[in-house]
């Protein structure tokens, strides 16, 4: 439980933050933790409180299991042939986004054309690797690294219990910020699900993060030359492709293949 | 004395080659539009919201060609404009107002928007295809899990 009560902590400090710079600035305190249309340095500062508070989090949390942060983390990113499970978990979550995005090109719901200027796009083409590579990896550890692994270490919960309420922990977590839609809810929990049950089924966090890490760089490279026509609840839009009806159904596909083809103890 | 009369809030959207814009530089100086907000063609859906918004009352496209890609592309929601009231000029009028005569401008436009969209869906298909390929061989053949 120590996990639950550290993660609750962070949109507290974020909350408090943003309410001491909106002060300072002379604005309105906010009930919502939304920086969108505040000066640029309450936005900035609450992005880096964020970032510091989520390091903090995977920082503290083995210290307070009594064990170091190197032996903890060793033990769920084991430097062995499991490393491979990273590519697998890339790979299929290239080829679901492949399969998906192709579907929508051949039914004419997705428009292909450049709608951000050149030196936009290929700065995101650059960054491509490490963004998506930083940011599974900072959600991973958190989310099945600290929270999920912490319901598996707790007797009294079953690990069914624990990919449910990490599913439920990292949905709810993307929405703790004002954000624009509220209906992708859905389908952050499928992908939550998916890659708490890729997690409970190799014990090691590399498949998940090569998931994720796929996942973000097929949504964010196509991001610049794909338009969706909609209807939303059909195809998603944005950078939730995977939130439509359809996209919801594809993870649930892919969820099943990653609990069969994974089940036991089957690294590559 | 001078009645001053208040200019439709204008917005521009640019062309997009070098010469067309010289013909709609020429064509914004003439009627007193230099001082319109301008709008690159990646930015339709941003003219779009602000038109809709009733952030702008005239829209300058350079040519009908122009305005009728970014009708194709569903860009810009056009019934929208047309019940707003928006005035829609053009900087390279086609030569006739004559209907029967802008049939062909119009097939032309979409004939020429259909085949940049088709070479388009086929260029993002080939890539799809490529890393799902790519993707199928990691999973089951280049690196295939221990059994």
């Amino acid at each position: 439980m120590i996990a639950l009560l550290l993660i609750s902590l962070i949109p507290i400090l974020m909350w408090t933050v943003q309410t001491i710079q909106l002060r300072h600035y002379g604005l309105p305190i906010r009930w919502r933790i939304d920086a969108g249309d505040a000066p640029r340095p309450v936005r900035n500062v609450g992005r880096a409180v964020t970032q510091v508070a989520l390091v903090s989090v995977i920082l503290c949390y083995p210290i307070l299991r009594g064990q170091s942060i190197q032996h903890y983390y060793a033990s769920l990113l084991p430097p062995t042939r499991s490393v491979l499970l990273c590519v697998h978990g890339a790979a299929a979550s290239m080829l679901f986004l492949c399969v998906l995005y192709l579907v929508w090109i051949m039914t004419d719901r997705l428009r292909v054309s450049v709608h951000q200027s050149r030196r936009r796009w290929v700065r995101r083409l650059i960054l491509l690797l490490p963004t998506a590579v930083f940011g599974a990896f900072v959600e991973e550890l958190l989310f099945r690294g600290v929270v999920m692994a912490d319901f598996l270490h707790t007797d009294w919960v079953s690990p069914e219990a624990a990919v449910a309420v990490a599913t439920l922990v990292f949905a709810g977590a993307h929405y703790v910020r004002s954000v624009k839609r509220r209906w992708t809810i859905f389908g952050h929990l499928m992908l939550g699900w998916l890659l708490c049950v890729a997690f409970l089924q190799t014990k090691t966090l590399w498949l998940a993060i090569g998931l994720h890490a796929g996942g973000i760089m097929m949504i964010m490279g196509t991001r610049p030359f794909f338009r969706y026509r909609g209807p939303a609840w059909v195809t998603g839009a944005s950078i939730f492709p995977f939130a439509g009806v359809v996209g919801i159904a594809g993870l649930g596909i892919l969820t099943a293949f990653i609990a069969n083809y994974y089940g036991g103890d089957q690294t590559p | 004395m001078k009645t001053k009369v208040n200019k439709p809030r204008c917005a521009v959207r640019l062309a997009d080659s070098e010469t067309d814009m010289q013909v709609m530089n020429a064509y914004l100086e003439a009627n007193e539009l230099a001082e319109a907000v301008r709008f690159l063609s990646k930015d339709d859906d941003d003219l779009n919201a602000d038109v809709c918004a009733g952030h702008f009352e005239q829209v300058v496209f350079f040519d009908l060609d122009a305005l009728l890609s970014a009708i194709w592309k569903d860009d810009i929601e056009i019934d929208r404009w047309l019940a707003l009231k928006v005035r829609i000029d053009l900087a390279s009028v086609p030569g006739t107002a004559d209907w029967h005569n802008l049939l062909p401008i119009v097939a032309d436009s979409f004939k020429h928007w259909q085949g940049r969209q088709r070479r388009r869906q086929i260029i993002a298909s080939i890539i799809l295809s490529v890393i799902a390929l790519a993707a199928l061989a990691i999973l089951f053949f280049l690196i295939p899990p221990a059994t």
